[in-house]
């Protein structure tokens, strides 16, 4: 009785840490598997991943190999760009406050100019301008002449 | 709109090929020349959607559509400003009543980057006192320039390398989850015991490793003056400048914890004074922080230990705090303890009534209204000597 008690509990547990896992982690992987990054042409990186986002993004990192300068596009609010910044790279839960720590980073002058929020097409118009531009967008929009989409790893 | 460019090209291909009589469509070179000249409309397109026609170029600084002609840099204007609540069961020294409303510190914050890798910033406060007298000053005014990640150079005045909230939070309660500073790193018209500003040249850079982020900074500035609060803005009273450095160690697996060190050291000059002469002191500034900022939870511990020495003696000094925040949607949670335990002999110190001994519990509450306003409310329990103190605190601070 109390090995089948047992059994019972532990497939309820089972279950219950599956949706949690479910729910938790299924936008997160959807975004991840539906966003690409896209970077001038004349960018000579290969891949990126997560963690070099994270650097990128959270201005540690501001120079491309080179010396290049890196300009950041922000997605737009409630998109999957927008999601997988928030959650994955600054792992953040609202994007608010992926604006906040650009607002507060002009005030320590780790930037003077706030990246600029856009659309998919209007990023990649300005990533296909800007020689060291880096934008998230969704895959499907990212094909598009002058850029060049990397895919991001884990 | 590009569908319809799309159409067309694609419309005449097709027509192309109906007409070519059966066997003769067109070729593997033509089809993609065609696709070529699809992809080409398509991206002029979308230019023309970013860049207005009769528009400037994309300004190369800006990274935006230059906005006209006008001949100097755009500068971001930003007001931090607060309005408060206290009330206290026992007045300090130099508190008029024990409850009032009164007007915080009007932070006027411009900054402006002029070239790719030049930046200025300035910040101009209007503090106002009791007197109903308002105070002007220019608590940053910065030009750096980036080099390369590993190395931006600054001159001016700015927040001295020192601890973790001074080069984070600066000016502004608008920035600090709590109603206050730390006691630690109050400013020096407040009452502070280290130098928070500094007026010199900079050196400071990230370098990264396989084990995460090492960020330096190397300072030399005019060092203090005969006071606790003399920041020596457009002179020094002697020769000798502080020297100071700063590192900080950013885990790669754990990129919100992070942990730093700074020593700074000054020659602070004598005190001529015929009531209360002092000799010249040499000052030796030592501290650490941890702290972990992966919201919700935010941990922040620093602690710094200041050396007052001069033949024949040496008096010690120690401060420090930590915090602990958890942001819950627009409500953020927090406990700090401050301590300060401040040698009574130090000749440097004892001149300043409210450099003394003080153990403080703070516990609050922040709500994020909006991205411009949030209100705080406070409660501390203050121990020095000859006051316990139990104080309450409003605060509802602007960013705009």
């Amino acid at each position: 009785m109390t090995v089948e008690s047992n059994r019972s509990r532990r497939s309820w547990c089972r279950g219950v840490f599956a949706a949690l896992a479910l729910i938790l982690f299924a936008p997160a992987a959807s975004a991840d598997l539906d966003v690409v990054a896209v970077v001038n042409k004349g960018n000579a990186i290969q891949k990126i991943n997560i963690q070099e986002l994270r650097l990128l993004y959270s201005l540690y990192r501001r120079s491309w190999e080179g010396g290049v300068r890196v300009v950041l596009v922000l997605p737009e609010d409630g998109t999957l760009a927008m999601s997988l910044l928030t959650s994955r790279i600054f792992r953040r839960r609202e994007s608010r406050e992926i604006t906040d720590y650009y607002r507060n980073a002009t005030f320590q002058q780790r930037i003077a100019i706030l990246p600029q929020t856009l659309g998919d097409r209007g990023a990649i118009a300005l990533v296909r301008n800007i020689p060291g531009a880096i934008a998230l967008v969704e895959r499907p929009q990212a094909a598009e002449p002058g850029v060049r989409i990397i895919e991001i790893s884990h | 709109m590009s569908i319809a460019v799309s159409l067309i090209v694609l419309g005449s291909l097709i027509g192309t090929a109906v007409a070519e009589p059966v066997g003769t469509g067109p070729t593997a070179e033509e089809v993609a020349e065609l696709r070529r000249r699809i992809e080409e409309l398509e991206g002029k397109q979308i230019d023309a959607e970013v860049q207005p026609a009769g528009a400037n170029e994309i300004d190369p600084v800006l990274h935006r559509v230059a906005p006209s002609d006008w001949p100097f840099p755009p500068v971001t204007i930003g007001v931090l400003a607060s309005v408060d609540y206290l009330f206290t069961d026992q007045l300090a020294d130099g508190d008029g009543d024990s409850n009032h409303f009164s007007v915080g510190d009007l932070d006027l914050f411009l900054v402006s980057q002029p070239s790719d890798r030049f930046s200025i910033l300035g910040e101009l406060l209007l503090e106002f006192d009791s007197n109903n007298d308002t105070r002007t000053d220019a608590e940053r005014l910065l030009i750096k320039y980036e080099y390369a990640d590993w190395l931006s150079v600054a001159v001016g005045r700015g927040h001295t390398a020192i601890g973790y909230w001074n080069r984070t939070f600066h000016h502004g309660t608008f920035l600090w989850t709590t109603v206050s500073r730390p006691l630690i790193f109050e400013f020096e018209d407040e009452g502070g015991i280290l130098p928070m500003h500094s007026v010199g040249i900079e050196a400071s850079g990230i370098v990264e490793t396989p084990k995460g982020l090492i960020a330096y900074t190397f300072m030399l500035s005019n060092g203090r003056g005969r006071n606790p609060d003399d920041i020596q803005l457009t002179d020094d009273v002697n020769d000798s400048k502080r020297v100071g450095f700063e590192l900080s160690w950013r885990l790669s697996g754990l990129p919100d914890f992070a942990v730093g060190l700074n020593f700074m050291y000054d020659d602070i000059p004598g005190d001529p004074d015929p009531v209360a002469p002092r000799r010249k002191l040499d000052e030796y500034i030592g501290g650490g922080y941890v702290i972990y900022t992966g919201r919700p939870l935010e941990i922040l511990v620093e602690g710094q230990y200041i050396r007052h020495h001069q033949p024949g003696s040496g008096y010690n000094s120690f401060g420090g705090y930590a915090q602990a925040s958890y942001k819950m949607g627009e409500w953020t949670p927090y406990y700090r303890f401050d301590l300060l335990e401040i040698d009574g002999d130090d000749p440097f110190y004892m001149p300043v009534s409210e450099i003394v001994d003080t153990r403080q519990h703070s516990v609050g509450v922040r709500f994020d209204w909006t991205s411009f306003l949030t209100v705080k409310f406070e409660y501390q329990r203050v121990n020095s000597p000859g006051r316990n103190a139990n104080v309450s605190a409003v605060q509802t601070a602007l960013r705009f």
